[in-house]
């Protein structure tokens, strides 16, 4: 494979923040028309491969893991650093013992200040319809930034950009694609029924949590009835753009191409 | 307006981003972490799958799997007769399931390999470890030439890697073979 396919590594932190727990490196690397995520062992490599096109969102979440494992190193070095001065004011005679403690507590001082250096931690993860993967390699917002910045434009030339006229067209439509992460292993995450809050002074306040949903929920004054009187309940697809930018949107009353053939 | 629902990277717990535009942000509910995503048109599009055609006149070639469905396409592997709901578009090629599974269990079909081991760094390791145990060495020095020579050439990896490590093994074990040699002539004067 790999001598036909050229890939080009993408931006990232190999070693997860715990890399002495678990070994594995794990490293992005971008194709023509896919993203590889390959996770390296001693003796193994595994990847799994996200093509451009399946690609439904690349989320972001920023971390305080950053902010526990400076406070974290702080009071290692503080705890170091008040143990040499004892050590000093004990034996005044023989310095040696409170200078290694004094070099002890450098060194996780020094740790923090690398930590804070290398700026916010964040989760990274890529969506597709049938998968949720998290992107160890991009375990820092700024690495994370600077990966999308290469990514995106690709996926977008790949797939086209999401229309905001489409996106404003039919309200409070909500997508729950984003399966859990943890759905394998039969936990359940906790819910809120809070709505989603605005993200901008006078933005409309999102509908609140019903649920995991796969389809949309209805807009205000109901779906329109169908000519034989029972409900229309349309799928996503009948709002899936399919013109190529044309303008003309299907809609319930407008199906999309293909959907009259079944 | 479409909303985007996630589970918090931090907490996991459900919240939902008003997709204004491809790049949402907002914060989680419970922890306010802060959450930004870019979104594509993948996310609005929901496939249907296809639905073989049936046999319209009597007597014409239907599929292999489905006899009741016409046959629109042969298999670029086998040549059997495919319905389009059976014929799997694989890089520019038309193949069936069979195929396609025979390909990916065997590793035939490059595009499927998910995983490759490193029989390089496996035969690095047993050279190096054979010197602190040197008692086995000759017994493990054999094991390591055999497994440079056999993967030499099936050696892959996604990436690409250099052979430097098929060369360290492979002399590290000569060098073992080569002391025992010497040692067995000392000792028993062949």
């Amino acid at each position: 494979m790999a001598k036909d396919i050229k890939l080009k590594k993408l931006p990232g932190k190999p070693r997860e923040f715990f890399y002495l727990i678990n070994s594995a490196r794990y490293e992005l690397w971008m194709a023509s028309d896919h993203l590889v995520f390959l996770k390296r062992n001693q003796f193994t490599e595994e990847c799994k491969r996200f093509y451009f096109n399946d690609v439904q969102a690349i989320t972001v979440t920023r971390t305080r893991t950053n902010l526990y494992v400076i406070i974290g190193l702080v009071v290692a070095a503080a705890f170091f650093a008040f143990l040499a001065m004892i050590f000093f004011a004990a034996i005044k005679t023989n310095a040696v013992p409170g200078a290694i403690f004094s070099i002890i507590a450098f060194v996780p001082l020094i740790m923090a200040l690398a930590t804070a250096a290398m700026g916010p931690t964040c989760v990274t993860r890529v969506h597709t319809a049938v998968q949720v993967e998290r992107l160890y390699s991009l375990s820092r917002v700024r690495m994370a930034e600077k990966t999308l910045a290469i990514l995106v434009p690709l996926i977008e030339r790949s797939q086209g950009r999401l229309a905001s006229d489409v996106l404003d067209r039919y309200p409070d439509v909500r997508i729950d694609v984003m399966a859990s992460p943890f759905a394998f292993y039969g936990y359940q995450p906790r819910q809120t029924n809070q709505a989603a809050q605005p993200s901008y002074p006078g933005q409309a306040q999102g509908p609140a949590w019903q649920g995991p949903q796969t389809t949309a929920a209805p807009p205000p004054g109901g779906w329109p009835q169908a000519q034989t009187g029972a409900p229309a309940r349309p799928s996503l697809d009948d709002y899936y753009r399919t013109d190529g930018g044309t303008g003309a949107v299907p809609g319930p009353s407008n199906p999309a191409p293909g959907k009259e053939e079944e | 307006m479409y909303y985007l629902g996630s589970h918090c990277g931090n907490c996991s717990t459900w919240m939902t981003l008003p997709l204004i535009d491809s790049s949402p942000s907002g914060e989680c509910p419970r922890c306010k972490s802060a959450v930004s995503a870019n979104a594509f048109p993948a996310l609005l599009k929901v496939e249907v799958g296809k639905k073989g055609q049936d046999v319209v006149v009597d007597g014409e070639s239907g599929c292999f799997y489905h006899p009741n469905k016409k046959a629109v396409v042969a298999c670029d592997g086998c040549g059997r007769f495919l319905c389009d709901l059976c014929s799997i578009d694989w890089s520019g090629r038309r193949l069936c399931p069979s195929c396609v599974s025979g390909g990916v269990g065997s590793g035939k079909i490059e595009e499927t390999a998910a995983k490759h081991y490193y029989y390089d760094s496996i035969a690095l390791f047993i050279a190096l470890i054979s010197m602190f145990f040197w008692i086995v060495s000759f017994l493990t020095a054999p094991v390591v030439i055999y497994i440079c020579i056999r993967y030499w050439k099936k050696q892959d990896s996604f990436v690409g890697r250099t052979k430097i490590r098929f060369v360290a093994a492979m002399a590290i074990a000569l060098l073992t073979l080569a002391l025992w040699g010497v040692y067995a002539i000392r000792v028993f004067g062949v």
